[in-house]
């Protein structure tokens, strides 16, 4: 039984994400050892509101391999790393 | 049984732009296209790692979750093929023969959308590739309903002449109305899912049986191309591919796999006699530790012989724990086996040996 990847299904349960997101996110955190999910699940259930981030960021990617584009990559990485620093600074403050 | 379609994926199913930005990628020009950097998922993997460096201290778990879906997205560190990079025909924006679906077709895919059964999966490759429905999957409905019957008692099997009527009501008389379509077809595959949910392991051999099946054919009649596949159909090829190694398959996996626990719980409940396979016993722990209590003397440096009667004061103290003799026995319940621990006194633990019969009391 995959304890944190039904944890996960739980936590999205209870998102504004619409079912076929949460779909996706669910089955992209299923093609990893259960035991890898667990910062995940600490991180849904003390921000829940980084459910959305992580999935903007997903499908961001996804986009971005599926038309091999390396442009689409990076801008997807700068918002992650942009995320990151405002979620720091926040932290700071 | 209820099961969710695995529509999360339609996206690449389809072919439909996501994001703002993969839509104005896909009106690139070829030429273009061609000028774009090649990915390389090790590369990028890398310098996102070097990237994120800086954070891993303070958003360690946001820092994670964002390695994790670029990992996953690449396909590095999984237990099935993510690798979108794979689906190398997979092209942004391009939409998926919908509109080339003919009206019986469609007709088709609608009545098989309406039937509660455990074959999401041909509905869902019906549904984005209508050629496979044609060429394969009826031919695997057809197997997996004598497949799935094997350990069913006779009395509950479905006839082999029923299964090909069932089949070739979906196949050439579902629109003409030769065979109430919805009727056979619902009625059969509702007493299949009974038995599933009886038997969630033949969900699973069935569904293992499906993602081979299916990949074998993408790999042996699509994969082989010998000049008579098109561009589109070669990309068809690789997306089918994809998604016999991934999703629906996984998803379909563990429903099953869940299911299967509960099952085993359940039926551990319910074990009252069994055959003892392992003893284990936790002798009392007896620990020391610290007790901090207030009133701990504390010099005044500087000050011989005053000394301040405040702070704390460390003590010794213990910390038990009642010693345990378990058992674990192993039973069938409805069929099943399952093992359970149940927890004994000393002298019925010094008593039972490994294969000897254990039964439990049960409270009346």
């Amino acid at each position: 039984m995959d304890n944190n990847l039904y944890k996960i299904k739980q936590l999205l349960a209870n998102t504004d994400l619409s079912p076929e997101d949460q779909k996706a996110l669910y089955v992209m955190f299923s093609a990893k050892d259960d035991a890898e999910l667990e910062p995940v699940v600490e991180l849904f259930v003390e921000q829940p509101e980084s459910v959305m981030l992580i999935n903007d960021n997903f499908k961001a990617k996804k986009a971005a391999v599926l038309a091999k584009d390396k442009s689409l990559w990076d801008k997807a990485i700068n918002d992650e790393v942009a995320t990151l620093e405002q979620l720091t600074k926040s932290k700071k403050s | 049984m209820s099961r969710e379609m695995p529509s999360e994926d339609n996206s690449i199913l389809e072919g439909q732009p996501e994001t703002q930005a993969q839509e104005e990628s896909a009106l690139k020009s070829p030429a273009e296209s061609l000028e774009r950097e090649p990915l390389n998922a090790e590369q990028l993997l890398e310098d996102e790692k070097t990237r994120l460096k800086a954070f891993k201290r303070k958003a360690t778990k946001m820092v994670a979750a964002f390695m994790l879906a670029s990992s996953i997205t690449f396909g590095v560190g999984c237990n099935r093929d993510t690798n979108l990079l794979k689906g190398q025909g997979v092209q942004a924006g391009e939409t998926l023969q919908k509109s080339e679906k003919s009206e019986e077709e469609q007709e088709f895919i609608k009545k098989l959308e309406a039937i509660p059964s455990t074959f999401e999966t041909w509905r869902v490759v019906a549904k984005d590739w209508d050629y496979m429905y044609q060429h394969i999957n009826l031919r695997v409905l057809k197997n997996n309903l004598e497949a799935l019957q094997e350990n069913v008692p006779a009395e509950q099997r479905i006839s082999e002449a029923r299964i090909d009527e069932l089949v070739r009501g979906l196949d050439s008389d579902a629109s003409s109305g030769k065979i109430d379509f919805k009727q056979s077809v619902e009625e059969e595959l509702k007493r299949i899912d009974s038995i599933i949910d009886g038997k969630p392991e033949l969900l699973l051999n069935e569904t293992q049986n499906l993602g081979r099946e299916i990949y074998q054919y993408a790999d042996s009649t699509l994969g082989n191309n010998d000049g008579k596949l098109d561009a589109k159909e070669e990309e068809k090829a690789n997306q089918i591919r994809y998604m016999s190694s991934s999703f629906v398959v996984r998803d379909m996996e563990l429903e099953a796999q869940e299911r299967i626990g509960q099952l085993n719980e359940q039926a551990a409940e319910k074990l009252t006699e069994g055959t003892i396979i392992e003893k284990s016993h936790e002798p009392k722990k007896v620990r020391g530790r610290l007790v901090f209590v207030p009133g701990g003397n504390r010099v005044v440096k500087g000050i011989p012989g005053l000394a301040v009667g405040f702070g704390l004061k460390a003590i010794p103290g213990l910390r038990v724990k009642s010693e345990q003799f378990v058992v674990t026995i192993k039973g069938t319940v409805d069929g099943r086996e399952v093992t359970k621990e149940v927890g004994v006194d000393k002298e019925t633990y010094d008593r039972l040996s490994s294969g000897d019969t254990y039964r439990v009391e049960v409270e009346k």
